[in-house]
């Protein structure tokens, strides 16, 4: 089964990527406010914040992690020219290599590798819901002048706490989380938080290459096509036909 | 410059034996743990003992990453301290990891010792206390979170969706009071619950699914940024 998905995962995204001119994306607010608020972050020579959560590489977050690396480097390649540095947290030591590997290929990019520092990127221990995460990731966005709190991954109750110290200080917030009780704070406290599946495309809209517009169209495809079997099916129970 | 800008970079050989590696090895660490029944036995068998050894091995990397992410808390909070009054909070930090270290040293040692069991030590009685108790506080707390969140963002701007959330919160809310012995709220409550909150519960999951598929894809296929540049 898993390597039917995969393979018509594959397919989707290699047809897709060789149309990928005449593919429309559909508007994502989330990554349009992104855009905007980093820019104004470089031009008040403030900086910015991107937390990936407690998305760990060795359990069934890895795939968020790798997802939630992407956007921090295509944040960071946007933010990295700023006066103040980008920088990032997880509660996943595993993941922190990561994070510092995205931040120090987005300043390489901008030929700013002075720029980097291992201690950009920050571990801060995990638990149930990361206390030590959510007070982190709230003082630094105090202490360091950070405009934006971009937080993308798996985050539970702690995102209450990480929204309301930056709304508290007038900080922009674009949050994100694949579960679900962290996806109802992100939805209560942004006018444009990251909704579950759009974390997993920020390439195609942040760096629109063939192949990354081709994966945000099979995702997409997938999608619909789930949709029609979960509508296919309810029509046959109703019908009473026994599958 | 943005990112799409990026300028077309030469093929590194060091990044292509990365990405040959890695594809290789996703490989067989997915065949092991899903078994292809076309293949022989002892194939399936020596594959699927290859891919437990790769974890194995990654379960270890991991507790190596666990002491690189102390040392790392220790240094970034080492260099906080120079920048009181700010640097308080580090150096509370500091001392408490510095407390806990050394009291589970002693433990390990058999110098302090409370009650008889692992459960009954002081380390864990500390994490207990002091962590537990605030997480558990912290969960209790979400829902008013929610409320009070919802309502801050309908002052900002009112939109049905956002109607919606903030009604579908109180009448949950309210629905588990006893108001008056109303069955009204409770079954309201009920079936808000399991019927939309429920459908909607498994939406997010399917496209976090689905998303998750995508980005397998691309690493299997060495499309991951890691290779590529």
């Amino acid at each position: 089964m898993i390597y039917a998905i995969l393979l018509i995962a594959l397919l989707m995204m290699a047809i897709s990527a060789v149309c990928a001119r005449a593919i429309v994306l559909r508007a994502v607010p989330a990554y349009r406010a992104l855009q905007q608020t980093v820019s104004a972050a470089v031009e008040s020579g403030r900086g910015v914040h991107v937390s990936l959560g407690s998305s760990a590489l060795l359990d069934e977050s890895a795939l968020t992690a790798i997802a939630g690396a992407e956007l921090l480097y295509q944040t960071a390649a946007r933010a990295s020219g700023g006066d103040l540095p980008v920088t990032a947290s997880t509660s996943d030591p595993v993941t922190l290599g990561i994070a510092q590997d995205r931040l120090r290929r987005a300043y390489a990019l901008r030929n700013r590798p002075e720029v980097f520092k291992s201690t950009l990127a920050r571990w801060y221990p995990s638990g149930d819901a990361s206390l030590a995460l959510a007070a982190g990731v709230g003082a630094a966005l105090l202490d360091e002048e950070d405009s934006l709190a971009l937080l993308c991954g798996r985050f539970g109750a702690e995102l209450a706490l990480i929204a309301e110290a930056a709304i508290r200080y007038d900080r922009d917030l674009l949050p994100h989380s694949t579960q679900i009780e962290g996806q109802a704070i992100a939805y209560a406290t942004s006018a444009t938080p990251l909704l579950a599946e759009e974390l997993f495309v920020s390439a195609a809209y942040l760096e629109p290459t063939p192949l990354n517009i081709g994966a945000a169209a099979a995702q997409d495809a997938l999608r619909y096509l789930v949709v029609f079997a979960l509508i296919a099916l309810a029509v046959l129970a109703f019908l009473g036909v026994n599958l | 410059m943005t990112a799409s800008q990026t300028p077309r970079r030469r093929l590194r050989l060091g990044a292509a034996l990365l990405a040959a590696l890695t594809i290789g090895i996703a490989l067989i660490t997915l065949l092991g743990l899903e078994p292809v029944p076309t293949l022989p036995p002892e194939t399936n068998q020596m594959l699927n003992a290859f891919s437990q050894l790769l974890i194995q091995l990654v379960a270890v990397i991991g507790a190596i990453a666990l002491l690189l992410g102390v040392l790392n808390l220790t240094r970034f909070h080492a260099a906080q301290l120079r920048q009181m009054p700010r640097g308080l909070y580090s150096l509370l930090l500091l001392a408490t990891l510095l407390g806990v270290l050394s009291v589970r040293a002693l433990e390990r040692s058999g110098i302090l010792r409370i009650g008889n069991d692992e459960a009954s030590a002081l380390s864990l009685t500390i994490l207990d206390v002091a962590q537990v108790a605030v997480e558990s506080a912290l969960a209790g707390l979400i829902f008013f979170a929610l409320v009070y969140s919802a309502a801050r963002l309908m002052r900002k701007r009112v939109t049905l969706w956002n109607a919606l959330f903030l009604a579908a919160l109180v009448i949950v809310l309210l629905g588990f009071s006893p108001l008056g012995g109303t069955t009204l709220l409770p079954a309201l409550r009920e079936w808000l619950l399991s019927v939309p909150v429920n459908a909607g519960t498994r939406g997010l999951l399917i496209g976090v699914a689905l998303g998750t598929v995508v980005v397998g894809v691309r690493v299997l296929i060495g499309r991951d940024r890691t290779f590529r540049e």
